[in-house]
């Protein structure tokens, strides 16, 4: 396994226990998040795909439904095509 | 663990081969180990639980007890290489699932506990902040990337022209405005930003539940400075800061030198990273200016090192990296550890040049092992530091900023907030204290495993709910005989001491295999298997693997491989550290007392030793890779 996997893997975690603790706010999401990816050498998890589809794989391991994560997407993804279709490509992988 | 000199070091120099790679895997089994007894606070020994490449374990840390994981290789040079620790591994079988759920419950509680921690830290800040402000003082605030480039009048050589081709590209691609808008924006956020504290009352201590939590008051400023700060990095731009770069004031490397395929390669990347940093500046994230800082400032370097035809990086060193003093006696050691060290940078180097366009894992591993090599060469050259921190490390250019822009507030307004922060700062850590404050019997590093353990067994379909304890407590049991073979009560049966949970695990659940990993002495003298070697590594003055450590108990013998010779050597261990506090009682006036403390700690450790009890296995400042017992 390597790294990026393990960071992926922190991040699909990370986004379970923010989802299952009922996090939502996009705020609060992304500055654990950035907390999350410095402890792994880090800064720039937004430009990585791998980072949303891990996103969206800890979202698929929760117990949201299609709204709910359709919401999740949109208030994350902001509206980036690419980044929604790397969240839902894990969202499917989890499920 | 004391702050051994070279302890450390070798520590974050495996970390930087091995550490950044732990994932989890699917496996039908996982291991308890038990770590046997060491002077330097584990009297009792310790635990642990493994999977695969990741070890978990809980730690006392000021008063917590707080879940750590490490990669399973440092883990094992930590305690055998290092502290002379043999371990004691238990694998129990269980089914993939099982398995999978143990992990993740370790991992949700790794996050949760540690984030409720972070928080708890960022309350402290905030009450800090607030009382400076109280104070009519000036506010500062640390604030990360502020620290890269140069200080407004303390401007050295030419702006980079990397800073003035990052604000044509950003205007080309987010218009001539963006610039100003995120101005506005974060100036905005500095006035308007709340006082109010985060409440702890509404913030989650359950070990497994994340605490959802906004950002705190010091961290909504600091991000906001952070971003000030990039566009004033864009717009007004200036050179690197004295000290931002890795070694920069060494002499050149020629481990460091870079090739016509090598700079070719880093061509490639800085095309890379300057679209990533181009792209941060519209970006979503509060803390977008502290990700553009250091992206602005890998380009710098990058440039630099295409000028200069060797490698430029960013010192990934933290502020606040230990800075250890280096004695005659440490210097000696500087060598072997610089040459591992250059090691790990070749490996570090390549990756990254095997590699394409600009993956960050691989540079800011590259960043870490060359800002370690640079660190060592300049105590080679007589720095009389050795700054060390675990990784992996990312560069955080940390600079105090003076905060002018604030929120309109009254004294009232501000005593108040103070009153508020103060109260939920004590509140939380009251109620953090009270689920994980450490405890020697109810809450120690053995209790939490197997608490970690039931709470994932009770998180289970059809388990009652937690508040019907007895049937709780009896659905677990079930679940751990069904799934582990057994039940083990965290904290009954003296289960809080380690080497009696490890017989515990053996006698209930279903372990498969056991093996006993030999401390590196004991693996020394077995592989050389000769009475002669026995015999050599008894003692401290005759031993090749013991290396003298500042302030650590006197001894003699090494009793841990000698039980039935165990009160006699113990009684001349007492003897020999009485006789050197006697000693230390004369170096009084010129020693601070340390003759008399390495004397009194020797002698202490000696007297279990006299009632056939080891715990002293002496520290190890540096064990050369040959001698290295492998992982098992």
């Amino acid at each position: 396994m390597d790294d990026s996997k393990a960071f992926r893997n922190d991040v699909s975690h990370y986004t379970e226990a923010f989802v299952d603790a009922g996090g939502a706010q996009q705020d609060s999401f992304f500055s654990g998040l950035s907390n999350l990816a410095r402890k792994r050498g880090v800064s720039d998890w937004e430009s990585d795909p791998g980072t949303w589809e891990a996103i969206g794989y800890g979202l698929g391991r929760t117990e949201v439904n299609d709204a709910q994560r359709t919401a999740y997407e949109a208030a994350w993804a902001n509206g980036d095509a690419e980044r929604e279709t790397a969240m839902a490509r894990g969202f499917a992988n989890a499920r | 663990m004391r702050a051994h000199f070279a302890a450390w070091f070798a520590i974050v120099l495996l970390l930087a081969a091995s550490a950044r790679s732990d994932a989890a895997e699917t496996s039908d089994s996982f291991d308890y180990l038990y770590v046997h007894a060491h002077e330097d606070n584990a009297s009792g020994g310790h635990a642990a639980i493994r999977f695969g490449a990741a070890t978990f374990d809980f730690q006392h840390d000021a008063g917590f007890l707080a879940p750590r994981r490490e990669d399973s290789r440092r883990f094992q040079h930590s305690y055998r290489t290092l502290e002379n620790r043999s371990i004691e591994v238990s694998r129990i079988a269980a089914t993939p699932a099982t398995v999978a759920l143990l992990r993740d419950t370790f991992e949700r509680r790794l996050l949760a506990q540690s984030r409720q921690l972070e928080v708890l830290e960022e309350m402290r800040g905030d009450v800090a902040l607030l009382e400076s402000r109280v104070a009519a003082g000036d506010v500062r605030v640390m604030v990360r990337g502020a620290g890269f480039f140069a200080a407004a009048g303390a401007q050295r050589g030419d702006a980079p022209s990397a800073l003035i081709e990052l604000r044509r590209r950003i205007a080309l691609r987010h218009g001539e405005g963006v610039l100003a808008q995120r101005r506005a924006s974060a100036e905005r956020a500095l006035r308007e930003t709340s006082l109010a504290a985060i409440d702890g009352g509404a913030l989650a201590v359950d070990p497994l539940v994340y605490p959802v939590a906004g950002s705190s008051l010091s961290r909504r400023i600091e991000v906001s400075l952070a971003a000030l700060a990039a566009i004033d990095a864009i717009e007004q731009p200036r050179a690197l800061a004295a000290g931002a770069r890795a070694g920069e004031a060494l002499d050149a490397d020629a481990t460091l030198t870079l090739d016509a395929a090598s700079q070719q390669r880093l061509r490639d990347a800085r095309v890379k990273l300057e679209d990533a940093a181009v792209a941060l500046v519209a970006s979503e994230r509060a803390d977008w200016g502290e990700a553009f800082l250091l992206a602005a400032a890998r380009l710098v370097t990058i440039d630099e090192s295409l000028t200069s035809g060797r490698l430029v990086t960013l010192d990934a060193l933290p502020p606040d990296a230990r800075a250890l003093p280096v004695s005659k006696r440490r210097r000696a050691l500087v060598p072997a550890l610089l040459a591992e060290a250059r090691e790990d940078l070749v490996v570090a180097r390549e990756r990254f040049l095997a590699g394409s366009g600009f993956r960050e894992l691989d540079w800011s591993a590259l960043e870490e092992a060359a800002s370690r090599v640079a660190e060592l060469r300049a105590v080679a050259d007589g720095a009389p530091l050795l700054r060390v921190a675990s990784g992996p490390l990312l560069p955080e250019g940390r600079a105090a900023v003076v905060v002018t822009l604030r929120p309109d507030a009254t004294p009232e307004d501000l005593s108040r907030a103070l009153v508020a922060a103060r109260a939920a700062e004590r509140s939380y850590r009251d109620a953090l204290d009270a689920r994980h404050g450490y405890d020697l019997i109810t809450r120690n590093c053995v209790s939490e495993l197997f608490r970690t353990v039931e709470a994932a067994l009770a998180a289970e379909p059809g388990a009652p709910a937690a508040a019907d304890r007895d049937a709780a407590l009896e659905f677990v049991a079930q679940e751990s005989e069904r799934r582990l073979g057994g039940y083990v009560a965290p904290a009954a049966r003296a289960n809080f001491i380690p080497f009696v949970s490890s017989r515990n695990v053996r006698a209930r659940w279903d372990v498969v295999a056991r093996a006993h990993l030999p401390s590196v002495r004991e693996y020394a003298v077995a592989q050389e298997g000769t009475l002669r070697a026995v015999l050599r590594e008894s003692n401290t003055f005759t031993s090749t693997l013991a290396t003298p450590v500042d302030h650590s108990g006197f001894f003699v013998f090494f009793t841990d491989q000698s039980w039935p010779l165990r009160p006699l050597l113990g009684a001349l261990n007492l003897g020999a550290a009485l006789a050197r506090s006697g000693v230390g009682i004369l170096q009084l006036p010129f020693d601070r007392g340390r003759g008399l403390r390495d004397g009194l700690d020797g002698a202490l450790w000696s007297l279990p030793e006299l009632f056939f009890a080891n715990i002293r296995k002496g520290t190890n400042e540096y064990v050369p890779p040959a001698l290295r017992p492998p992982p098992g």
